[in-house]
């Protein structure tokens, strides 16, 4: 099947849609198209025309605000830091459906102190103009 | 310190199990590997696959997953290491600019995200996950993508551990942000229900989201933090196994569950049951339809008299064609004749 792989890079709360590749691959399954607007956390929204859902799949926050970080402790093997100046690229995998029209990212706040706050839309991206 | 400090050299599939387009692709990139400790690389990626392959579910689901190895050689080895976190000062000249000490954190270990990412497109466009291991006994790493490690400490299990979040979306489990003892303001969960399978602040066994996992017998809450101020001192009171709400979870001391003790995405035990379920649900996809069964090799005259009973079964079976697990038997009995004195140990070969 064909995949779009979606490349963003992102500097500080700026996010922009590099590059847009399809790719011959198979992609995981969707989660639920039906979700509560209330959760917090991460997910990738691929919309049609009129804004219905296609497919959305819940991931990590590729957008780096903390990060991970191996400890010294083996008994908590894993420690959180806050990042001063966040910036990257992450990359996120959608079916190419000829009806889809527009990609949404919804994030909860990757702070220590806001990241159990309800995610809400944070960048939407028209594919149609963008498709290579 | 850039991509003019090397060369990519090529790609290695390491696991094979059928074509790219229908497998998940793992790809593996060296850094700080001179063109002579490439040797050295292959063998770093040998061993973290073995890891993964031992780690359930991916043990019984590692034929839906390809691995690929992009060899580069770097100028020189190891990875930047600044005093400014008490490193030696080194500046090796390595094609994806590894680094310890980001933003002053010593085991902050990372690399030039969008070089790896142009290497690992032009070198396996279908790929799922990026790995990168850093020639360095340092122990570091960074989650995110790519995921980064050191070949130092747990680093098998720390990438398995940031795989979990890459690709199948699982939260943390630990219960801190920056350490037991050390957190102010991670006493209780305030917010709304995480998106994530493992992770929860609802106890109701009749609508929480892995309440299908949860015995009748098992308490709810399975434990409770006495004490919020500070990570849940207390021993798992429960077998190991029990899927239940274990309260501390995603940096908070209260408030927020998991749904065992010990998990790969708390203190990097075996995956919990609710992990492996979200990782099995991820890559089943990804399996082929059937696969060409295990068996040891028969001599000459056992294989005429198999082969005579075979064709017979297949006959019979073929009546039945149209049903799919059928056709399969099929085409595993006629791969059992074509191969009758070889035998096959690789369960992972697509038919």
């Amino acid at each position: 099947m064909s995949v779009l792989r979606l490349t963003f890079s992102y500097q500080g709360q700026a996010i922009e849609l590099v590059s847009t590749q399809a790719v011959d691959m198979k992609i995981p399954p969707a989660d639920s198209l039906a979700w509560d607007e209330k959760s917090s956390g991460f997910w990738v929204v691929l919309r049609d025309g009129g804004g219905q859902p296609l497919y959305r799949r819940v991931t990590n926050n590729p957008i780096q605000t903390s990060v991970e970080v191996p400890s010294d402790d083996p008994q908590r093997p894993l420690e959180r830091h806050e990042v001063a100046s966040p910036e990257g690229v992450f990359v996120l995998l959608v079916p190419d459906l000829p009806q889809a029209r527009t990609v949404a990212l919804f994030s909860s706040p990757g702070t220590q102190e806001l990241s159990a706050a309800a995610a809400r839309e944070i960048a939407s991206f028209d594919l149609k103009r963008r498709r290579s | 310190m850039s991509a003019a400090d090397g060369t990519v050299i090529g790609t290695t599939q390491i696991v094979n199990h059928g074509p790219a387009s229908e497998r998940w692709n793992l790809v593996i990139v060296g850094d700080g590997y001179r063109n002579a400790e490439l040797p050295q690389f292959a063998a770093h990626a040998q061993q973290f696959v073995d890891a993964l392959f031992a780690t359930p579910p991916f043990d019984t689901l590692r034929c839906a997953i390809n691995v690929f190895r992009v060899d580069v050689a770097s100028t020189d080895s190891g990875a930047d290491d600044p005093v400014a976190c008490g490193g030696s000062g080194a500046t090796p000249a390595t094609y994806f600019d590894a680094r310890y000490c980001n933003g002053g954190i010593r085991r902050l270990l990372v690399v030039n995200g969008m070089t790896v990412l142009n290497v690992v497109n032009a070198q396996v466009s279908a790929w799922h996950q990026i790995l990168v291991i850093v020639n360095s006994n340092i122990h570091g790493g960074s989650g995110g993508q790519p995921g980064v490690t050191a070949v130092a400490g747990a680093w098998e299990l720390t990438a398995i551990h940031e795989i979990g979040h890459s690709a199948f979306g699982l939260a943390d489990e630990y219960e801190y942000w920056a350490g037991c003892g050390l957190d102010t303001t991670q006493n209780s969960h305030v917010g709304p229900e995480p998106v994530q399978p493992n992770v929860t602040k609802n106890t109701d066994r009749a609508t929480m989201k892995w309440k299908d996992l949860v015995l009748a017998a098992t308490p709810m809450p399975t434990t409770s933090n006495a004490n919020c101020m500070v990570c849940d001192p207390q021993p798992n009171p429960v077998p190991a196994d029990t899927v239940g709400t274990f309260e501390g979870a995603q940096y908070f001391h209260c408030a927020m569950f998991r749904p065992q003790f010990d998990c790969m995405m708390r203190n990097f035990a075996p995956f919990c049951a609710v992990c492996r379920k979200r990782i099995r649900e991820t890559l089943t996809p990804f399996l082929g339809d059937c696969y060409a069964p295990v068996f040891t090799p028969s001599g000459c005259i056992p294989c005429l008299v198999l082969i005579l009973v075979y064709a017979f079964v297949i006959a019979i079976l073929s009546l039945f064609s149209w049903i799919p697990s059928v056709r399969c038997r099929i085409k595993q009995l006629r791969y059992r004749m074509q191969n009758c004195g070889r035998g096959n140990t690789d369960p992972c070969i697509a038919l």
